[in-house]
């Protein structure tokens, strides 16, 4: 379990995860490198998400100014 | 924008998604040991492999081609694990008919190791070892065979590259933002022209400045996929390489077109010089992103002699799921740019009823 919440940890950080120290402790060099493109996906999909909160703010500023009157 | 082809936009990016991560990769060579070898011995060549079921696949053949026509057969097969071989040689003592240079001036893939079984198809690694012309005769026979093509399985597979491996799935998400967001500024540009030409007629001002805020992100998420990828295939995320700091150039240079366009409180005087610093940045952007990387060495593909689009960056499998990933981020980059640019459509409409 407590294996599965780190996993998940550095899931979530991808820049915090340990440097590359050598082939076989580097976390992101196992199974072939995939977490690197984990890390690529959950980046895209987490800039993507910003951006919709940016327009719903954007929105929320403009239904303000709506209301006002 | 049409709904269906918002539509046909999620399909698409969702397609580039399952089949991107899906598809499996070829079976490749991780690993060899010894990497050197005298003439006249016999050779127990151990080799790690990604992606190989080995203990299921037999018969493996596997031969070392020396040139062209040459090649010596491995003599016995052991299997280890699923991902492990020993291969064993008898190298002849006589001088071998190694070819070492190539005529076109590239670098000699020999000896190269082949090795086919109807499981895993196709494996090969080039310069597998290092063979040292001197003569012992512990080994007689030699184990010359002739070379005869392996077939290649169709296996729907991406290929394994070393250093690379699965990063290579990152293609499909990396480079389309480049792709998007150079169709976006390019967009954004158009209007920026359109509104000098008429300043008066159309939205031109509020479409360049979306599409430009669109484009712009999906720069930041390309440059910043790139400097993760980077760190674990080169080895860090900012090696100073010249496409890494061309394309960072050019973001602050559009960085500052969102600066200058938030200086100006007068509408007009807003949008008249954002749409003429629109145009320098665009005009800067191609020579930054495609000319000056291209005329330096760099450790970016499609740069120096390094070839983007070769037959093993991007093989038939890759293309069959990165165009789709092109065009469907495309289209979602246009859709957002959309959205953005009726918000403020909409701001501007409210403000000028207040005045």
């Amino acid at each position: 379990m407590k294996n599965r919440i780190y996993t998940s940890l550095f899931l979530l950080l991808p820049f915090a995860a340990f440097a590359q120290e050598s082939q076989s402790n580097d976390y992101f060099g196992n199974i072939g490198k995939i977490y690197v493109v984990a890390a690529v996906m959950l980046l895209l999909f987490g800039t993507m998400i910003a951006f919709m909160i940016y327009l719903e703010r954007k929105l929320d500023r403009l239904e303000e100014l709506m209301n006002d009157d | 924008m049409n709904k269906y082809l918002k539509f046909i936009a999620v399909l698409l990016i969702a397609y580039s998604i399952l089949a991107g991560l899906l598809i499996p990769l070829s079976t490749g060579v991780l690993s060899v040991l010894p990497r050197s070898i005298n003439t006249g011995n016999y050779l127990k060549l151990e080799l790690k492999a990604y992606n190989a079921q080995f203990d299921s696949a037999v018969p493996v053949e596997a031969r070392i081609r020396l040139n062209p026509s040459t090649a010596l057969c491995a003599t016995s097969i052991e299997v280890k694990s699923p991902n492990e071989l020993q291969l064993n040689f008898a190298i002849p003592a006589s001088k071998l008919p190694l070819q070492t240079e190539m005529k076109d001036g590239k670098k000699s893939p020999f000896p190269l190791l082949e090795m086919v079984d109807a499981q895993n198809g196709y494996t090969s690694l080039e310069s597998v070892l290092f063979i040292e012309q001197k003569h012992s005769n512990k080994a007689d026979t030699a184990s010359f065979c002739s070379v005869v093509p392996y077939r290649s399985t169709d296996k729907t597979s991406f290929p394994f590259l070393n250093i690379l491996e699965e990063t290579i799935r990152n293609l499909f998400y990396h480079v389309p933002m480049w792709f998007a967001m150079m169709l976006l500024l390019f967009v954004s540009v158009i209007h920026s022209i359109l509104y000098l030409r008429k300043p008066q007629i159309g939205d031109h001002d509020n479409k360049a400045a979306s599409f430009a805020t669109v484009g712009v992100l999906f720069g930041i998420v390309g440059i910043t996929t790139g400097a993760i990828w980077a760190k674990h295939t080169w080895g860090s995320y900012w090696s100073f390489d010249v496409k890494q700091n061309t394309s960072a150039i050019a973001l602050l240079i559009y960085l500052a077109y969102f600066v200058l366009r938030s200086s100006f409180e007068d509408m007009d005087k807003r949008a008249r010089v954002a749409a003429i610093y629109n145009i320098f940045a665009f005009a800067t952007l191609i020579p930054l992103l495609y000319v000056i990387p291209r005329m330096v060495d760099s450790l970016h593909p499609g740069m120096g002699n390094n070839p983007a689009f070769s037959k093993l960056d991007l093989d038939n499998t890759m293309r069959m799921v990165f165009y789709p990933a092109v065009v469907g981020w495309i289209m979602m980059g246009w859709w957002m740019a959309t959205i953005a640019m009726r918000i403020e459509a909409l701001k501007i409409k409210k403000m000028e009823q207040d005045t």
